[in-house]
């Protein structure tokens, strides 16, 4: 049986007015790419922020390899797990090079890169397509080019667990296939991703499991080949067909 | 790399040589040369030249270029931290902070504090300090320091002191003109004394950047990215927020106030070396000691026996730079 890397006990979080999502309960493996689908306010990015303590734990536990996340300093608990916010942020005049390296801060926090920062740097690059354009200005860089380069700083950061939230925000379907595509392959390789989608369609073909939350619960969690368009109504209270009846004929069809 | 670092130390060499030429007395090149050699028994001059040279110009020159790094590295602290290029050092209220602090020793008519100690610069500085201290309180917001809630403080902060010396000087007499007066004195009072006491506060800010040029590149991508790369934000933003009070104090209070360095300097370097802070500090720190220097040395030199406040060199450089900037974003 494969290590459970996170396990989420009972989660209670949320801010200082209170609790946004009750009592999740699930757990990753590592090699897993889970998704987190929802409707806005759902608590999907509160849940995300729960698991690297930026927000308050109200009851409940989030462990990573068995060790309470809210014991392990932040700096360490960078070294184990990356997180990628919405946007990419910024406008200053970086080089693609410069914003993966700042992946190796957890590991060296000091003045000047080690060879080591500037060969995992390569390496995670490379990994992502980009090694060819490190030297050019990231804010020149193309929508799907931004998210492999923050993709890239977080492998450079050398955690086992990714998080990202809306990794295909702002993109369009080529991009979105792509990103989902490499966040797939990344999690062949055996590390586990847990990524927030509002795509029910990009979330069916790509993940391993499907968690779906509501007004803050853990609604259902299965595998996509359960999926129905059922599902898919329920969670947004709407009488439509959001997934196509032939959606699973399409699993596997993208390179991963 | 290195060329750029070569250039920019051959310009300061370049604008040192040129400052030691520059003022009311005209001295001849080789005046200049036997009062340089003087103190070594190379020569012997009146002791006059000696002290204009050796007392008053070079100080004043090196006063000058450690006030222009501590505006360039207080700037690119600025921009950083509240991810806006056209933040300004003076963003947390650092100005007024000084300008109150110095209208406070006029209207309590402290000149000395002790003798041969001018109050003046002290009440600046801790001016300065005090409302960097007034808008970090302000700022936090349920233990954080949100970032534009920091900049409202900053802005509230201004304003409020700005009163508080305009009520002052009106009820203090004299204090209004005198006040006036300091803010546009720039380097003319420097000597090694004023140089002495802002050269440990730019040695300790530019000691404590080496540590934090890291941090800096992360402040950049944002609180949530900054904070998922294992930088605890909220006490990197109380530490910069800190630096950027001690440096401006530092420079306020030997030179007044100096507009547009601080702004502009740090997208020169950034254009030149990029935003990597690792790179940019260093060069910013040269290149707004340089640019100061030089405007400094301008500022005694344009009309013969005469200065022009160095702000307003400043200001006449730096702002058709920074309407080209708008342009340009």
């Amino acid at each position: 049986m494969m290590e459970k890397l996170l396990e989420i006990v009972e989660l209670t979080a949320g801010y200082d007015r209170g609790p946004v999502i009750r009592d999740i309960t699930f757990s990753l493996k590592s090699g897993e790419f889970a998704v987190l689908v929802g409707p806005n306010a759902s608590g999907k990015s509160t849940l995300l922020k729960a698991i690297l303590r930026m927000n308050k734990i109200f009851r409940g536990k989030a462990l990573f390899k068995g060790q309470d996340v809210s014991t392990i300093p932040r700096r360490k608990l960078a070294r184990e797990i990356a997180y990628l916010p919405q946007e990419n942020g910024h406008e200053f005049p970086f080089s693609l090079e410069e914003v993966v390296i700042m992946g190796r801060f957890p590991h060296n926090p000091l003045f000047f890169d080690t060879p080591l920062d500037r060969e995992k740097t390569e390496e995670a690059l490379r990994n992502v397509d980009l090694w060819e354009k490190r030297k050019e200005r990231f804010a020149t860089l193309s929508g799907g080019e931004k998210r492999r380069a923050v993709i890239a700083r977080a492998i450079a950061q050398g955690s086992e667990l990714f998080l990202l939230d809306e990794p295909t925000l702002h993109l369009d379907l080529n991009f979105q296939l792509e990103i989902s595509s490499l966040l797939r392959k990344l999690a062949e390789r055996g590390m586990a991703v847990l990524a927030v989608y509002h795509d029910l369609w990009l979330a069916t073909l790509f993940a391993h499991r499907i968690l779906a939350m509501k007004s803050g619960i853990l609604l259902q969690e299965f595998s996509p080949k359960d999926a129905t368009p059922n599902f898919a109504s329920e969670l947004y209270d709407l009488n439509l067909n959001l997934l196509p009846e032939d959606v699973h004929n399409y699993r596997g069809r993208f390179l991963w | 790399m290195s060329w750029k670092y070569i250039l920019i130390i051959l310009v300061f060499l370049c604008f040192l040589l040129w400052g030691l030429f520059a003022g009311g007395a005209p001295l001849s090149y080789y005046t200049v040369l036997e009062t340089l050699g003087s103190p070594f028994g190379l020569a012997s001059v009146p002791p006059v030249y000696q002290s204009i040279i050796w007392e008053f110009r070079i100080p004043r020159m090196f006063t000058a270029f450690l006030t222009g790094s501590a505006l360039a590295l207080a700037g690119c602290i600025s921009q950083s931290l509240f991810r806006n290029p056209l933040a300004d050092p003076f963003i947390v209220g650092t100005s007024a902070g000084a300008n109150f602090g110095v209208t406070l020793a006029l209207v309590l008519n402290i000149i000395y504090l002790r003798p041969g100690l001018l109050a003046l610069p002290w009440f600046a500085f801790l001016g300065a300090v005090l409302v960097t201290v007034c808008v970090l309180l302000l700022g936090r917001k349920g233990g954080a320091l949100p970032v534009n809630t920091l900049l409202l403080a900053g802005i509230a902060a201004n304003y409020f002191f700005v009163s508080l010396s305009s009520l002052a000087a009106t009820l203090g007499r004299n204090v209004l003109h005198r006040s006036v007066l300091w803010s546009l004195e720039g380097f003319a009072g420097a000597n090694w004394d004023t140089f002495l006491a802002v050269l440990p506060l730019v040695l300790i800010a530019l000691l404590a950047l080496i540590f934090l040029a890291k941090p800096l590149d992360l402040m950049v991508l944002g609180d949530e990215s900054a904070m998922g790369l294992g930088l605890n934000v909220g006490q990197f933003k109380f530490i910069f927020t800190v630096i950027i009070g001690l440096l401006t104090g530092a420079a306020v209070s030997v030179s007044g106030l100096i507009g547009f360095v601080g702004l502009v300097v740090p997208h020169i370097a950034r254009m030149i070396v990029g935003a990597k802070h690792s790179r940019l500090l260093p060069f910013a720190f040269l290149t707004g000691g340089v640019l100061l220097l030089g405007a400094d040395n301008l500022a005694r030199s344009i009309i013969p026996g005469f200065e022009i406040p160095v702000a307003v060199i400043t200001a006449l450089m730096g702002v058709p730079f920074f309407l080209y900037l708008l342009r340009k974003e």
